[in-house]
């Protein structure tokens, strides 16, 4: 499929990191949910991992710029986000699905893509290619037309996901998006990312140790609010013994790592 | 005890008799301060109870009504208890007035557009959800309060304008009591519409 | 946006509010087309009338889309997107504007069909006061938007609309009622609420001034609607209020004094004379035109009638150009000069729900022949109810036919009315005449105590 490519699109990079993150605290109502984090992402695709309440969510709605660091330093494609700066230009280049994906349960699965695709300014001529192109690549292509409301819990994720790459991001954040996909559909997804990853910055969070083993280039372990480890999905397999709990090499490594940190903090 | 109010907390209803109170209240005093009859005009009795049956309309849903039809309670039983619960709320709330110097009377009128106006707001919660359940008691209560709308001698208009008929009329009663029956049949056997479960916000 | 607009259209409710609108004030207009029938400007105070249940039910249509980000948990998503709030809401603000001013305008295009077929004059002002209708609707709109934004529960769309249904409905009527008491005029400001409770006269308009203040006052309101639907920040939020004080603060000085009796004005063209010159000549008003070969046949047999009897009879007829104010029935003000003597003055028939004129109510002729004894005689003062009867028995006199008995004649009135043309006929007829001609130059100048005479007293 063809389509325009603006000036702004093949002018290099000029930064280093798409997401840059230093001493990072942010807020989940009272609790500090990110706590000193410091990341650092270039282009690729990076599994975020952590159990319950690690502040994964929290990261994420502050990378996807919905709440305001509470401290700390965040740039996102080499622009300082903070309270008051206008972060138009950022958002332009962000796709985000959430932990709770809203959508307007009347519109057809074509018409909320292209109202996403409206609210991230998109250039008019581009938008009607870009949807049936995001809705293909998500395999929707057949319910394009259905109401959102129509559409079945996988399905939905799976326009979340529609939703979130329409406008070819640089950074692309993932909020636990292979919730309710089934097995065929996982592989599926897996591919997309591994597309996805050439060119921009793509960060997943989720709880499939396996997921991310296969599908990333890159590993992001955060506990209670900090990072706790980063590394390639071959390294985190290296890190877990026979001892440690898990079916597969990277659970173990993920189990390890973790124990390691708690032992650590709790010294 | 416990379990009843438990249930009363799950349907909101601390929220709504708040609302309704405060509703009543407002109209109460604003007549008592700015009228010299006793007797709150018939088509602001309507009005109020209005407001209060829509302060009380989330109540008709829980926050997941599919998981609450699973639950093994007498469902129909409880919902009839409680639409009957509200009118008496309701009517028992406008009746407080009746000993002050601004009266919302007769009791006949006051349990008539109750029962009325429940009934159709349960009707409408039983086809359409509760979050929509409030079009029809509000278009007709607006349509009743126009000034060319008003007490008749013809049948038409009398049922047209069954909420400012005056007390003796009967059959402003029977229709009203029409909608009431109708209402809690609906309700009570059928409860709320079933839609596919979805991750938006439940209504209320 | 052109697209998202056409979303919006298609999939939000702002549809589904203007039809539900649409259908039921255009029920309750047509349940009286009486009304307006073949009278464009009455038409379009009678649509302004409807807005009485239309606005409380914009107001809770547009809380209930404003409602709709939040039901649908669509913030988190929309949060991390680059077009800023105040554009977003557009398309979804402009949808709901498009439909509720369809919803308005179609509604006066259905009430058209009982106008236009016998309507001869189009007054320009119906536009305006049309326009500021539908105007008013958008405010209403985009309010109940905010309000649906601000507090996203359930109960704020029907709790909307029955405060607005109080303060557009209730409260105008009860502020002007409480004035009538002291003598005062009513307040300016009730003229801010776009609804006309009272209604216009067939002769009159409504100000180009009330129109202008009205418009400007509702723009106001409607752009302090829209900025607090963008509005993000707290002091987005207190400019947005702005607009809509600062247009109170300027239009109701702007208004004319005395509330509703101070916006209907008379329309001269509207009382321009429409005449029929094939035999004795008739006039109406040109607003009236429709009613004119309707009432052509009556009034010619009245005038033949007269003729025949009256020396001095009148020899054309010309319909009264005098206006009941809604305040002052008994009072009504005559437009222009005296009418010519030799001209009957006679008031239009009931105007049925065609647009022509309907007789089934009131039988025209014996009117028309009581008209001789009649004229406009504006706040002139009248023997009442007495001058009624005597010009009963006069008509009576006329056709040689005893009266007619009216169903709302008490007994006492109705034995008065008999006794009287009993002891008219039983006069000499030069003696009858001589009376009935005195009677009539009196009322001519405007003095009805001769007629009176021909009645036996109050107790016979």
């Amino acid at each position: 499929m063809m389509r325009a490519v603006s000036a702004a699109e093949t002018a290099p990079t000029s930064y280093a990191w798409a997401v840059h993150a230093e001493r990072l605290v942010v807020r989940a109502g009272r609790h500090l949910a990110v706590n000193g984090l410091d990341l650092a992402l270039g282009t690729g695709v990076h599994g975020l991992l952590g159990p319950n309440g690690a502040g994964k969510t929290t990261l994420m709605r502050a990378l996807a710029t919905v709440v305001d660091p509470a401290d700390g330093r965040l740039s996102l494609l080499g622009e300082e986000v903070t309270g008051r700066s206008d972060l138009r230009r950022v958002r332009r280049g962000l796709g985000y699905l959430p932990q709770h994906f809203g959508f307007y349960p009347r519109f057809t699965l074509r018409e909320f893509v292209e109202y996403m695709a409206w609210l991230k300014e998109m250039p008019k001529a581009v938008i009607p290619g870009a949807v049936q192109r995001a809705v293909e690549r998500v395999g929707l292509a057949d319910r394009a037309d259905s109401r959102m409301k129509t559409l079945s819990g996988g399905m939905l994720r799976r326009a979340g996901i529609a939703q979130a790459i329409v406008n070819d991001p640089q950074v692309l954040l993932l909020d636990e998006p292979t919730v309710g996909l089934d097995p065929e559909q996982r592989l599926h997804f897996r591919e997309l990312l591994r597309e996805l990853g050439v060119d921009s910055c793509v960060l997943v969070s989720t709880h499939l140790v396996e997921d991310v083993a296969v599908a990333c280039t890159d590993v992001v372990l955060v506990n209670e609010g900090r990072l706790v480890w980063q590394g390639s999905p071959a390294q985190l397999a290296e890190q877990g013994g026979t001892g440690d709990a898990g079916d597969s090499a990277a659970e173990r490594g993920y189990s390890a790592l973790l124990r390691a940190h708690r032992a650590q903090v709790t010294a | 005890m416990r379990w009843l109010r438990l249930y009363l907390r799950s349907r909101r209803v601390p929220l709504a008799l708040g609302l309704a109170t405060a509703a009543t209240a407002l109209v109460w005093a604003l007549w008592l301060a700015y009228s010299d009859e006793r007797t709150v005009n018939a088509r602001l009795v309507s009005l109020t109870v209005m407001l209060a049956v829509a302060a009380f309309t989330p109540t008709l849903g829980g926050a997941d009504d599919a998981l609450d039809r699973t639950a093994s309670v007498n469902w129909p039983v409880r919902r009839a208890a409680h639409l009957l619960l509200t009118a008496s709320a309701i009517t028992g709330l406008l009746l407080l007035s009746t000993v002050t110097d601004a009266r919302f009377a007769p009791l006949t009128v006051v349990l008539r557009d109750t029962v009325g106006i429940l009934g159709l707001t349960a009707l409408g919660a039983a086809l359409l959800g509760p979050a929509r359940s409030w079009i029809a008691p509000l278009t007709w209560t607006l349509v009743t309060i126009l000034p060319f709308v008003g007490p008749s001698t013809k049948l038409r208009w009398q049922v047209a304008g069954w909420l400012v008929q005056p007390a003796g009329s009967t059959a402003a009663t029977v229709f009203a009591a029409l909608l009431a029956v109708a209402g809690l049949v609906a309700y009570a056997l059928r409860g709320l519409p079933r839609h596919p479960a979805v991750e938006t916000a439940p209504d209320h | 946006m052109i697209r998202i607009v056409g979303t919006e259209l298609r999939r939000s409710s702002a549809a589904a509010v203007a039809l539900l609108s649409l259908l039921v004030a255009t029920a309750l207009l047509l349940s009286f087309p009486q009304g307006f029938a073949g009278r464009w400007m009455q038409l379009a105070v009678s649509a302004r009338m409807m807005l009485m249940l239309m606005w409380p039910l914009a107001l809770a249509g547009g809380a209930w889309l404003g409602r709709r980000d939040a039901r649908s948990r669509v913030g988190e998503l929309f949060a991390s997107t680059a077009r800023p709030r105040w554009q977003r809401v557009l398309p979804t603000a402009g949808a709901l504007a498009i439909t509720l001013v369809g919803a308005y305008v179609l509604m006066f295009l259905v009430g058209a069909a009982w106008v236009a077929p016998t309507a001869r004059y189009f007054p320009i002002a119906t536009i305006a006061v049309t326009a500021v209708g539908a105007l008013s609707l958008v405010a209403a709109g985009w309010l109940g938007m905010a309000a649906g934004r601000a507090v996203p529960r359930l109960v704020t769309a029907p709790a909307l609309a029955v405060v607005a249904v109080a303060v557009v409905g209730l409260l105008p009527d009860w502020m002007s009622a409480s004035g009538l008491d002291g003598d005062t005029p009513d307040p300016t400001a009730l003229l801010l609420s776009p609804v006309f409770s009272r209604g216009v006269d067939d002769f009159q308009t409504v100000a180009a001034r009330v129109n202008l203040t009205q418009a400007l006052w509702l723009a106001a309101l409607a752009a302090t609607g829209l900025l607090l639907l963008g509005a993000v920040r707290r002091r987005a939020v207190a400019l947005a209020v702005l607009p809509a004080m600062l247009g109170g603060a300027v239009a109701v000085p702007l208004m004319p004094a005395g509330g509703y009796d101070a916006a209907p004005v008379l329309d001269p063209s509207a009382v321009e004379l429409v005449c029929d010159d094939d035999g004795r000549q008739v006039c109406v008003t040109r607003v009236h035109a429709a009613l004119l070969p309707d009432v052509v046949g009556p009034v010619r047999q009245a005038l033949a009638l007269m003729a025949a009897k009256l020396p001095d009879a009148p020899t054309r007829a010309i319909e009264s150009r005098e206006i009941s104010t809604f305040w002052e029935p008994q009072d009504p003000v005559r437009i222009g000069p005296k009418p010519p003597a030799d001209a009957l003055v006679f008031a239009n028939p009931l105007i049925g729900g065609t647009g022509r004129a309907d007789f089934s109510k009131e039988p025209f002729l014996p009117y028309l022949l009581t008209a001789a004894w009649q004229r406009d005689c504006g706040d002139e003062a009248e023997h009442g109810g007495d001058a009624h009867l005597a010009r009963v028995v006069a008509a009576a006199w006329l056709t040689g036919q005893p009266p007619v008995p009216e169903v709302w004649w008490q007994p006492e009135e109705q034995a008065r009315v008999e006794a009287g043309y009993r002891a008219l006929t039983a006069l000499p007829p030069d003696e009858q005449l001589r009376r009935m001609v005195a009677a009539r130059d009196a009322a001519l100048d405007c003095r009805t105590d001769v007629l009176v005479s021909i009645l036996p007293g109050e107790t016979p």
